[in-house]
């Protein structure tokens, strides 16, 4: 018998330990969005207090697939699957998603993209960071958010913005350099954008690759997410 | 916000399959709140095939990882190999994991999509919304290919594609797989070609290989998928094909690397760790040949691929390796693991069985292998394919047991009396035996039966005796399930009966069983689409009455 079959490396043990972990927050995250959504605690305090625990509980959750995938980027594990996607509908998930959260704090979110847009990428690597950025975009918004998919060139582009404050200076950056180290120091934002520009360089298209830019060019300076996809 | 949408889930029949009771009353709960009013839900791989075979779903979603026994990769292919999934349902594959793993341990058959978990209602709506909305545009062409009828399929995918529609691409997809099914492989070609100017998406490019392929033009192939291995080096249909183009081109050696390399990449498809098996045993790398066969087996224990074919190889390794213990030990193994199966896989396991004996040399256990064989083939004979029935027929022989040898050569004739390579194959095996002189007598005299009756039941049919034709053929057919001639005189004389005193369900039905069993033998031919036509024609009009 081959010897793979016996050893139980750590990413069999990485994998199983997620796979519960998510059977879990699948449970937590439906009850709250159930206990959310009651008629009776519509507009109160403690609606708001339970559409931040399920915010919460989806961050808990995006981390965990971005480090597992991390984990298998780095061990040369992770594959991606590139598919035909229609992008309007892509954002408008997406936005579905956050609606009642974005709601609950009058964020408006702002969609600006044709239908018909074709786009070919990951649907959900890339659904995946398009959400990471809409929720840190509503922890700076004032209270607008605005996605828009568009073709320019050679690539598929889908910007985020906001008009918060905009990034701080050591996190903008023109064209993603995956290379270099990234400073962990500013918490999960740092992760989330890391994460983005490596599954963004993942996509190839007859010898291009993907890449991503931060800026503050966002509605009146805010800041502005912009992801290229080849 | 906009007001809710009228959508509902009413109505449409749908099957849960999760290990973890919690998540299975979760997903009841948000498919109710959306008017679901049929679900049923269970734990396991085998229950849900079960739950199949008795009624079939409009939608499955069904759990990767179902702990114990089958996952839900094998719930997939089980189901498409027993069509218990038409195209126009939908299976959607639900997930904790990153779902290019389970892409990559697929072989035959990919789910209409992957849903990972955690998931909201809202999703699961919008995922469900999308599909239901392309499958029932899709819903013509699904139900012409659920008949086999690819000739049609063709031809509806193709009045679609002409509207410049939103789903082109899988128009085009369609339309090039459906050529390949129907052996058109320029215009699959073309089809391919058409996706691949605008984007180089890996399916397209396989399948414009794969065309390739079946015209022989085996170098353009070669390039083609090596080309696709190094721009998506984890493509292992790539690597699948490629292998096919190694063993055409006789370089065996070069398709057990690339085997080797896909299976190290995707571990878990069955059928590609059998072709690794195969090839390496044709290299007489006996020891990569035991490995990948131990491998099948473990993988197979709850696919649906799982076959004494496995054991009987493994059981042959072991005999080159000299070590007939072992040998004698899978054998059993293969016994016990097929005593309760079909009596089609007991026959095979038997037939393999009687082969290895008359290699040890241990005549009294093949003999007796024999008159099993036997036992099993009288009491069904339509369970014996002509490929193992010429197996056995050369055991008995060679054994001395003529009368047995002939029984089963007359059965293979009857199956096969138009096609000269069987036939000429019958007779070469008989003189490899030392009996070729009396081959010639016994495949005419046998031949000559089947043309007499045959005859005789044309020969009902134009004299209006409908009925008699069809009782005839029909009894024929079932002693001779792979005769073309036959099976396509079985549906003909329906179909006369039919075009005269008018439709009926019940004989629509048996038509297209013969219709459906005529296609799975490859063997194109004019009479077969006209009758397709027809068919049609008579299914419309009771449509219509």
């Amino acid at each position: 018998m081959s010897n793979n079959a016996q050893k139980l490396d750590f990413a069999t043990v990485i994998a199983s330990a997620v796979h519960d972990m998510k059977n879990s927050l699948t449970l937590l995250l439906d009850t709250l969005d159930d206990t959310a959504s009651e008629q009776s605690i519509a507009a109160t305090p403690l609606q708001e207090k339970l559409l931040q625990a399920q915010h919460e509980g989806k961050r808990l959750n995006r981390n965990l697939i971005q480090l597992l995938a991390l984990y298998r980027l780095e061990r040369r594990q992770l594959f991606i699957n590139i598919t035909e996607n229609g992008v309007a509908e892509l954002l408008e998930d997406v936005a579905m998603e956050n609606q009642q959260l974005l709601d609950a704090r009058n964020i408006k979110l702002e969609i600006d993209c044709e239908r018909g847009l074709i786009g070919f990428f990951d649907r959900e690597l890339i659904s995946g960071i398009v959400n990471t950025i809409i929720n840190n975009s509503y922890r700076y918004t004032k209270n607008t958010i605005r996605l828009s998919g568009k073709n320019q060139g050679r690539y598929l582009c889908i910007h985020i913005e906001d008009n918060g404050p905009g990034y701080p200076e050591k996190m903008l950056h023109g064209e993603s350099n995956t290379d270099s180290p990234i400073d962990f120091q500013t918490g999960s934002t740092g992760l989330g954008l890391y994460f983005a520009a490596q599954i963004a360089r993942m996509h190839s298209n007859s010898e291009c690759h993907g890449y991503t830019e931060t800026s503050n060019d966002g509605i009146n300076k805010g800041g502005k997410f912009s992801l290229f996809l080849p | 916000m906009k007001a809710p949408k009228l959508w509902s889930l009413q109505s449409k029949s749908i099957l849960v399959v999760d290990d973890f009771p919690g998540m299975r009353s979760m997903m009841r709960g948000m498919l109710s709140a959306y008017g679901a009013d049929d679900i049923t839900d269970t734990s396991n791989g085998e229950e849900a095939i079960k739950r199949m075979h008795d009624k079939s779903f409009d939608i499955v979603l069904c759990d990767y990882n179902l702990g114990e026994g089958k996952d839900g990769q094998q719930v997939l292919e089980e189901a498409k190999e027993d069509n218990l999934l038409p195209y126009s349902s939908i299976f959607i594959m639900t997930t904790a994991e990153n779902s290019m793993e389970m892409v990559m341990g697929a072989a035959e058959y990919q789910p209409d999509d992957y849903l990972s978990k955690p998931f909201t209602k809202q999703v699961l709506q919008t995922r469900l919304k999308r599909l239901l909305a392309r499958k029932s545009s899709l819903r013509k062409i699904a139900s012409a290919m659920q008949k086999k009828d690819y000739s049609h399929a063709l031809s509806l995918c193709k009045k679609q594609l002409a509207l410049q529609p939103g789903n082109r691409f899988e128009l085009l997809r369609l339309k090039g797989e459906l050529s390949i099914k129907a052996q058109h492989f320029d215009a699959a070609a073309a089809a391919f070609a058409e996706v691949m100017a605008e984007r180089e998406l890996p399916w397209a490019k396989l399948g414009y290989g794969e065309a390739l392929y079946h015209r022989e033009r085996y170098e353009e192939a070669k390039s083609t998928f090596k080309e696709l291995i190094k721009s998506n080096p984890n493509y292992v249909f790539a690597h699948d094909w490629l292998a096919r183009v190694y063993k055409k081109l006789n370089e065996p050696e070069m398709a057990q690397e690339i085997l080797t390399e896909a299976t190290e990449k995707s571990p878990k498809a069955v059928l590609r760790q059998r072709a690794l098996a195969e090839i390496s045993y044709q290299n007489e790398d006996l020891d990569s040949a035991e490995e990948a066969y131990r491998r099948v087996m473990r993988l197979g224990k709850n696919s649906c691929y799982k076959s004494p074919t496995d054991y009987a190889s493994l059981s042959r390794v072991y005999l080159q390796k000299g070590n007939n213990a072992e040998a004698v030990k899978t054998l059993a193994s293969m016994k016990k693991e097929f005593q309760r199966g079909k009596s089609g896989d007991r026959l095979h396991a038997v037939i393999l069985e009687i082969m290895l004996y008359k290699d040890m040399a241990r005549e009294d256990e093949a003999r007796k292998g024999i008159s099993e064989a036997m036992k099993l083939f009288r009491n069904n004979p339509g369970g014996l394919n002509t490929q193992l029935a010429m197996d056995l027929a050369s055991a008995c022989y060679g054994l001395g047991l003529k009368e047995e040898g002939d029984e089963i050569v007359r059965h293979i004739v009857r199956n096969n009396h138009e096609d000269q390579a069987i036939l000429d194959g019958v007779q070469s095996m008989m003189e490899d035996c030392g009996i070729g002189d009396s081959a010639a007598d016994l495949i005419a005299a046998t031949r000559d039966e089947v043309i007499a009756l045959n005859n005789r039941g044309v020969e009902m049919a134009t004299n209006g005796a409908l009925q008699d034709s069809i009782k005839l053929f029909a009894q024929a057919a079932d002693g001779m399930p792979e005769n073309l001639v036959i099976n396509l005189n079985a549906a003909q004389s329906l179909i006369m009966f039919m075009q005269r005193y008018g439709a009926v369900p019940e004989f629509l039905e048996q038509t297209q069983a013969y219709l459906v069993r005529a296609q799975s033998l490859n063997k194109p031919s004019q009479k077969q689409d006209k009758l397709q036509t027809a068919y049609r024609k008579l299914v419309t009009s009771l449509a219509k009455a």
